[in-house]
């Protein structure tokens, strides 16, 4: 809505369909991320469509997929308070991974500064599907502890970005874009494992065909 | 176009911050175990703490599990009582001492802030029946011969370490009626360390360092020391809280209780009727002591005296027999019972029956870890530790591997049998069929579970998913081997049909939860 206001509100027409590869980011506080990843955001890639509507005003609906996973130690019997010593001969370990993808539509809209340069806003809803795995042993697809839970959550983006138009021939254009902005995913429940949340800084950067 | 160019090629460089994670990129590390491997093997199924999520969970043997409420707090600590359905479980939670509404996970409270509150949990079927308030330093229960009472109290030779918060006193026992929740602190002396119940159950002795009281139970002074037995009289000795018994009449009635003091060749005599001790002077500190209720008198024997003594319970006058090594431990309970030693090197195992007054020697091919009694009493079972070899020969063979002992309890023995085991035995366990008894034995890095028909001496293995490192008997007859998996891994073995199903991945309960401060708006 606040995309729409704003375009309507710009006179120079900028807006039109397109289709990119793009690559994304959404910050990732909770503690519960770090059995995934040691990074602080959930990295994905995925595709934008974009179809104009107005000629400041295009609806975007995109869908990005992230596969983060660690190797998670866990101490040995020894180091606690247990008569029954050397249960875990020393320690062990288990493989993780959190298999995401994420669903947005929206609005975007633009202004057209120079020819090849069109900054625009965006706001987005989001819904995600997660699927966690946990296994001891990876290797072996008959492994009985196997743990996979699954989860759908919903939130929202909004940002701002920049597209730069390079003119192929006629109205076809390619265009490298960057957006940056705040993301927000209610807490994604994984059933009895718990929940992983998302939120903070969102950024998303591609290259797409403009037409 | 050339300007546009490079904006591209610095834009295909954004990705640059790894956004292609694939799993099993990244490392982390729990501070705590998932899971641990000493579960309680109770009627509705097996209670197992999760040290990492701060959980407890239930497995049932089809498989499932499911979470035990505990309304926010972690299991610390958890004993079965002797129902065999009901867990007692010490439980803490963090508490905030800053009451900012918007303080809602522990991570969000400042370390000065953060404090630990605890209670016993009383579980019945997965669900918590009563909370009891009971300092969480105590780590030991003793339970009435009814299961309907326990006593908390705290037991140094645990070896915990006591976090003491505020004020704690070691002088007090917790008596706790599991049926109602209702608890009684009884002042009983320093350091409680075991308690004895009396066989009508109107009294509970509870052993603290240098004396006994006496509580009662029942009655208009329930709740009260009623008597205090002052045991030693330099600060230096204490009781030795393992080797003391009771001792009951015809009637049912308990007269006198039998306590040693430890480092001291000498028994006192508690006559718990009149209120007075006199002292058996023997001749070694005893190890073990039992009492015997087919003739009514007590053995005792001694880890550096080769001796069995049997005191009659009217003077108690001491009857010897000789031993050729001594014994440290002694096993049975009706007019029956396997004397051996558990702390040395000593391969002697003796058969002593009460009645007749018959001494049966045995050797046993390597020292004795532990030793069992069949439940039809006509069976001993021992694992048995390695030793240096002694030679070449067979006992040199012997001795290199830990084994399995069967000692045949029966009028007219047979030679014992001595079974050599592949691995370290981490868990062993006796079943009958009705028909015969067997040993099911686990061994350390073993991936099976050895069915052993004693009276045959022969051997069945029951394949497991995983080498296992523990085994705990149900109280319907089912085995549960426990696997060191992180994840939990747990078989329920039906020793009779040998079928097993398996239980898996409950040690991920609760993984990713982010640890919430509970309980904020109950009144302290």
């Amino acid at each position: 809505m606040l995309s729409l206001l704003c375009a309507l509100a710009l006179p120079a027409a900028a807006a039109t369909n397109e289709l990119s590869f793009e690559v994304g980011w959404l910050g990732a506080p909770d503690p519960a991320w770090d059995l995934f990843s040691n990074d602080n955001a959930l990295g994905s890639v995925g595709l934008r469509a974009g179809f104009a509507v107005h000629p400041n005003v295009a609806i975007i609906a995109g869908w990005q997929h992230a596969a983060n996973g660690a190797t998670v130690d866990v101490p040995g019997a020894e180091d606690e308070t247990y008569d029954e010593e050397d249960y875990y001969g020393g320690g062990s370990s288990f493989e993780t991974a959190l298999y995401t993808d994420q669903f947005s539509v929206g609005s975007k809209a633009d202004v057209k500064v120079f020819k090849w340069l069109h900054p625009y806003v965006t706001a987005q809803l989001v819904g995600m599907r997660g699927l966690a795995r946990l296994d001891d042993d990876s290797g072996d697809d008959e492994n009985l502890t196997q743990v996979q839970r699954a989860g759908l959550t919903g939130g929202f983006l909004a940002g701002g970005g920049l597209d730069f138009i390079i003119k192929v021939r006629g109205k076809v254009a390619i265009a490298p874009y960057v957006e940056l902005g705040y993301g927000w995913m209610a807490p994604l429940a994984l059933k009895d494992l718990g929940t992983v949340q998302f939120s903070g800084f969102a950024g998303r950067t591609g290259v797409g065909v403009r037409f | 176009m050339t300007k546009s160019l490079s904006l591209l090629a610095l834009l295909a460089l954004l990705p640059g911050c790894a956004p292609w994670d694939l799993p099993g990129n990244g490392y982390s590390s729990l501070e705590s175990l998932t899971w641990d491997p000493a579960v309680l093997a109770a009627a509705d199924g097996v209670y197992v703490r999760l040290p990492a999520a701060g959980d407890l969970v239930r497995v049932k043997p089809d498989g499932s599990f499911a979470t035990v409420n505990l309304g926010g707090a972690s299991p610390d600590r958890m004993v079965l009582a002797p129902d065999d359905e009901t867990v007692l479980a010490f439980v803490s939670w963090p508490v905030c001492l800053d009451d900012d509404p918007k303080i809602v996970y522990v991570d969000e409270c400042r370390n000065e802030d953060l404090d630990t509150d605890s209670e016993l949990a009383i579980i019945r079927d997965g669900a918590v029946v009563h909370a009891v308030d009971v300092p969480a330093q105590y780590n030991a229960f003793a339970f009435n011969e009814a299961g309907s009472l326990a006593v908390a109290y705290l037991d140094f030779s645990a070896g915990v370490d006591i976090d003491i918060s505020g004020v704690l006193n070691l002088t007090e026992a917790v008596f706790v009626d599991i049926a109602s929740g209702e608890a009684h602190s009884v002042p009983v002396g320093f350091a409680p360390e075991n308690v004895l119940f009396s066989a009508d159950g109107s009294k509970a002795l509870v052993l603290s360092r240098s004396r006994v009281a006496v509580v009662s139970l029942v009655g208009a002074d329930a709740w009260t020391r009623t008597v205090v037995y002052p045991l030693t009289l330099d600060v230096d000795q204490q009781v030795d809280p393992d080797n003391a018994v009771l001792i009951s009449n015809e009637s049912g009635d308990t007269d006198y209780a039998l306590v040693s003091v430890s480092g001291q060749a000498e028994l006192y005599v508690l006559d718990l009727t009149n209120e007075s001790i006199d002292i058996v002077e023997l001749d070694g500190v005893p190890a073990d002591l039992i009492v015997d209720p087919v003739t009514n008198r007590t053995l005792v024997v001694y880890s550096n005296r080769a001796t069995l003594d049997v005191l009659e319970h009217e003077l108690f006058e001491v009857e010897s027999f000789d031993l050729d090594e001594p014994c440290t431990r002694i096993a049975g309970d009706d007019g029956r019972f396997v004397l051996y030693n558990d702390r040395g090197t000593a391969h002697d195992v003796y058969v002593f029956d009460t009645e007749a007054e018959t001494l049966d020697e045995e050797l046993a091919e390597n020292p004795v870890m532990e030793l069992r009694i069949t439940e039809s009493a006509a069976w001993a079972v021992a694992t048995m530790d390695t030793e240096s070899a002694a030679g070449n020969d067979v006992s040199g063979f012997y001795d290199q591997y830990h084994g399995l002992g069967l000692f045949d309890l029966g009028d007219t023995p047979r030679d014992p049998v001595a079974l050599l085991l592949e691995g370290d035995p981490v868990g062993f366990a006796l079943t009958t069929d009705g028909t015969a008894d067997y040993a099911l034995v686990l061994m350390e890095g073993v991936d099976t579970l050895q069915k052993i028909d004693i009276a045959a001496g022969t051997s069945n293995e029951i394949r497991l998913e995983e080498s296992p490192v523990g085994i705990d008997a149900m109280p319907d007859g089912l085995f549960v081997v426990s696997h060191p998996n992180p994840l939990g891994l747990v078989t329920f073995v039906d020793a009779t049909t040998e079928s097993m199903n398996t239980a898996a991945g409950f040690a991920a309960v609760g993984l990713l939860e982010r640890p919430a401060l509970p309980r904020r708006n109950v009144e302290e």
